[in-house]
């Protein structure tokens, strides 16, 4: 399992449009919305507001890595998945004697995101969709870690969750959520690195300030990371929700100045 | 990676003996749908009723899960086994499904709109959520490993042998459970017959007449280890994007050609090596055209091409652990079963496609899957020498 480096962020919340709204940490209450240029408007019309947060924040790692999403191979990750969209069709499935719309159905899909981005960037690359509860957000970095370590270049990998709708919105208790990485498989000089996965017991304690809805999301691991590599602070870091086995990496920061990317 | 176990269960039958037992004999496992339906289909069912799980984990209790639990008693001492070679930290869970407890939701969404509240006993994180049913069965065979989901629509159990390939390549397990796992749902065969593909009769892959697809339900696994005794081995797997269109496939088939020659390349192979093509073979007119047009391009008629659509119907996120299954089958007894329905085939179908049951060398099986979002996967298996 070799070292990936990070090359780019990305980060959606209401309140905050991308990682410099995050690290400023002032929320703007207008931002409800992302606008996800990476899914052309003909096919936005039917897309979730879900997929269109994994497509702004898959653009913004890509950004910030220098990356053409033309051509550059995602992993996308989330536990709820579509689900605004299931609860949308469920309503239609029994208000309206089974008659679904065909454009909701086919954006129902847990890949939603990952074909509606490959359309509107051309990208023929590889795309997967990955599923994990509360653990997706461990669970899609592997997946994006063993292809790095399989086929070597870059890899987005972008892991969301949005709240789940009535009446399934009793469920959860998080807040909206999209963070996403530029995973390198050949470290350029100064890039903040991971190496290390482990499974421990115990977690190290958190070291970053998140709100209790935001770290509740399947996304919210990720925060920890996003932290770490932002503030270049070397050291191991939990990805894990609370309950359970912890895994463990390490982040290795070489001490340069920050890029334009703010990694 | 050798495939040291495996199982199917679906409409042919309640165990894999079952399964491949009416698959030999050319049995169609569709019939009626056991969901109320407004629209008239077929479906592949799983035939008799579901046991409850057993009752430590009754919390995952669900019909996704109670067909899942089914497939994994067949495999689950090859699993243990795996676990007590390997280290429990070192056996990984990578399923496929489209659908997850689905059907459960939707009976909580209509006792909710009903009264006016969720079912006590609905438990969406247990039941429906993608990840509960690699849960339970990290929990029941005491495995620690890493447990997640691929859940790409139809590619979905497709691509976790690639996941499985990469994990033990790169040194984080030794041994990975794959499979797939979808339950019949009104809001599928709702929503396929929205798109106007789904078909009102028994459907008839690469046939002049097709008309749309069946669903069906099911789950299949198969163990693949570092290393092993096993007739089978995963050779390579090959997966695309179409970037096309959400639902219907590129028409030229360029992404399912690609999948299948990333496959052969992934195995160090060349097309030459390929004996039979298990095709994805929906019975849509647009699948059919393209994935024929693909298999075409790479092979000619050389091969022969099957579609087990009409035993069983489209499995969705099971599909591609199925018909793993049915081409670790093929290899093992050197035998394809007929396409059932496809007879006339559609004349624009230049492939070989296999109408009654064929005897033959087999040493290598290509299985496609392609889906929804244009996600295309292609899984190389062989006979070992």
């Amino acid at each position: 399992m070799k070292p990936i480096a990070v090359g780019g962020l990305g980060l959606w919340s209401p309140g905050f449009a991308d990682v410099t709204a995050w690290r400023e940490g002032r929320p703007d209450p207008s931002v409800e919305k992302p606008p996800c240029k990476l899914v052309n408007p003909r096919l936005r019309r039917g897309s979730s507001r879900f997929a269109n947060m994994l497509g702004e924040v898959v653009q913004q790692a890509a950004e910030a890595a220098s990356l053409d999403v033309r051509s550059v191979p995602t992993v996308y990750g989330s536990s709820l998945g579509e689900i605004e969209t299931m609860v949308t069709l469920l309503r239609m499935l029994f208000e309206e004697e089974g008659k679904l719309s065909p454009n909701r159905f086919k954006n129902s899909v847990h890949n939603a995101a990952s074909g509606l981005v490959s359309i509107g960037t051309e990208n023929t690359s590889f795309s997967t969709a990955i599923a994990g509860g509360d653990r997706s957000f461990e669970a899609s970095l592997l997946e994006a870690w063993a292809l790095l370590d399989a086929q070597g270049g870059a890899v987005i990998l972008a892991v969301a969750d949005d709240r789940a709708p009535e009446p399934l919105d009793a469920l959860d208790d998080h807040e909206a959520l999209a963070v996403a990485f530029a995973l390198l498989a050949d470290p350029p000089a100064g890039a903040p690195t991971l190496a290390g996965w482990r499974l421990e017991e115990a977690a190290p304690p958190h070291q970053a300030r998140v709100p209790d809805a935001l770290r509740a999301s399947c996304a919210g691991p990720g925060l920890e990371l996003l932290d770490a590599i932002l503030a270049r602070r070397a050291g191991p870091v939990g990805i894990s929700p609370a309950r359970g086995p912890q895994v463990v990496v390490d982040v290795l920061t070489p001490v340069v100045a920050p890029g334009p990317a703010g990694v | 990676m050798p495939v040291t176990a495996w199982s199917a269960v679906n409409a042919l039958g309640r165990s894999t003996t079952e399964v491949l037992a009416r698959l030999d004999a050319g049995e169609s496992g569709l019939g009626p749908s056991p969901l109320p339906l407004l629209i008239e289909t077929v479906v592949g069912a799983l035939p008799g009723e579901l046991a409850p799980l057993p009752a430590e984990h009754a919390i995952y209790d669900c019909r996704l899960s109670r067909l899942g639990w089914l497939a994994f008693e067949e495999v689950r001492p090859a699993v243990e086994a795996a676990a007590a070679r390997w280290g429990p930290d070192r056996v990984a869970v990578v399923l496929g499904t489209s659908t997850g407890g689905l059907e459960q939701t939707e009976q909580a969404f209509a006792a909710w709109l009903e009264t006016g509240a969720i079912p006590a006993s609905y438990d969406y994180d247990h039941q429906h959520n993608f990840a509960a049913f690699g849960e339970l069965l990290g929990q029941a065979a005491g495995l620690r490993g890493p447990r997640y989901v691929v859940s790409t629509a139809c590619s979905s159990s497709g691509k976790v042998a690639a996941s499985a390939q990469r994990l033990v390549a790169m040194g984080v397990v030794d041994a990975v459970l794959i499979g797939g796992i979808d339950s019949l749902t009104q809001m599928t065969l709702n929503g396929f017959n929205s798109l106007g593909i789904l078909s009102s009769r028994a459907c008839r892959p690469f046939g002049a007449e097709r008309d749309g697809i069946n669903i069906g339900e099911g789950a299949a696994f198969a163990l693949l280890e570092r290393e092993g005794d096993a007739e089978v081995e995963l050779l390579g797997v090959g997966e695309s994007a179409d970037a096309y269109r959400m639902s219907s496939p590129e028409p030229t088939g360029r992404g399912a050609r690609e999948a299948m020659e990333r496959a052969v390349a992934a195995a160090g192979l060349t097309l030459d090596d390929v004996d039979h093509v298990n095709a994805h073979g929906t019975a849509t007119q647009l699948n059919d055209a393209a994935e024929s047009l693909a298999i075409a391009a790479l092979f000619a008629d050389r091969v022969p091409v099957v579609s087990t659509k009409g035993y069983t119907g489209h499995l969705l996120g099971a599909a591609g652990a199925t018909e793993l299954v049915f081409a670790l089958h093929a290899l093992r007894s050197q035998r394809i079963p007929a396409t059932l329905g496809a007879e006339p085939v559609d004349p624009e179908v230049t492939v070989d496609v296999v109408t009654s049951a064929r005897e033959l060398p087999l040493r290598r099986v290509l299985s496609n899957s392609f889906a929804f979002g244009g996600s295309n996967v292609s899984v190389l298996l062989g006979r070992r020498s």
